[in-house]
């Protein structure tokens, strides 16, 4: 039996939604210190539940292994890392308005997470045993890396015209991400179309 | 590459699980493989042809 509580995307959406709701609500300047990171903060405990949903959800597809137990692990330490990373560094830029190394620490702090992150990957292409699944995660990882390159170009040429805003650098590995998880979300599908013909 | 893996597992009444506890892969893998969406590398095949105590061209055919 499937309801939106077992569902990793239904988890995914509310962070998501969560997040677009803050962005939406800073760009209208309709929030303020401290409610922005409460709200973050609240969204973020999504999460939790949406790494428990896929584990579930993997175990019930046949997909799960003891990597990507450890990866979905992982995943969920530098989601919420990444989270209070940036709370410290945004909370202490606003209100100490540092210089000199202090502000080189508190831009390099939310970094580290996705660098965790970037690692968590690599660790679990070198733990997967189970080569179906190996081959499976960088199909996804090409989706991610398809969509990203698509998405950078389109952006950026609007850009060169005028048309939107400047895009951080840093907007590349959550695009990514997005990709990955489309990625996984679409193989998902197949294989579970094709389960026990 | 076409394979037998279908009928091998039904001759012996295992269920896709069963074959991938067996070969200690995924579920999904069997799946794959059976379906000929997925083609295993030799290492696999091999363990697979050695499961069913065959030879590995009588598991996996040429299309």
């Amino acid at each position: 039996m499937s309801y939106p509580g077992r569902s990793p995307v239904a988890w995914a959406a509310v962070f998501g939604g969560g997040m677009a709701l803050i962005a939406w609500l800073e760009y209208r300047d309709a929030i303020v210190m401290p409610w922005n990171l409460v709200l973050v903060a609240l969204f973020s405990c999504a999460l939790i539940p949406m790494a428990r949903a896929a584990n579930n959800r993997a175990a019930s597809c046949g997909v799960m292994s003891p990597a990507l137990r450890a990866y979905n692990r992982r995943s969920l330490h530098w989601s919420l890392a990444y989270v209070v990373a940036l709370g410290i560094a945004v909370t202490t830029r606003n209100n100490l308005h540092p210089q000199g190394p202090l502000l080189w620490l508190i831009a390099v702090l939310p970094s580290l997470p996705i660098l965790y992150f970037i690692w968590a990957m690599a660790r679990y292409l070198a733990e997967e045993t189970d080569e179906y699944l190996r081959q499976r995660q960088a199909l996804a990882g090409m989706i991610a890396t398809g969509l990203l390159l698509g998405v950078a170009t389109f952006w950026g040429f609007l850009e060169t015209f005028g048309l939107v805003p400047h895009a951080f650098g840093w907007a590349a590995v959550p695009v990514w991400a997005i990709g990955l998880g489309l990625g996984n979300l679409l193989l998902s599908r197949r294989d579970r179309q094709d389960a026990d013909r | 590459m076409n394979n037998r893996l279908k009928v091998l597992r039904a001759e012996r009444g295992w269920s896709q699980q069963d074959l991938a506890e067996r070969l200690e892969v995924s579920r999904q893998s069997v799946n794959a493989i059976e379906t000929g969406k997925y083609d295993p590398s030799l290492p696999l095949a091999f363990r697979i042809a050695d499961l069913f105590e065959l030879a590995i061209e009588q598991v996996f055919l040429r299309d």
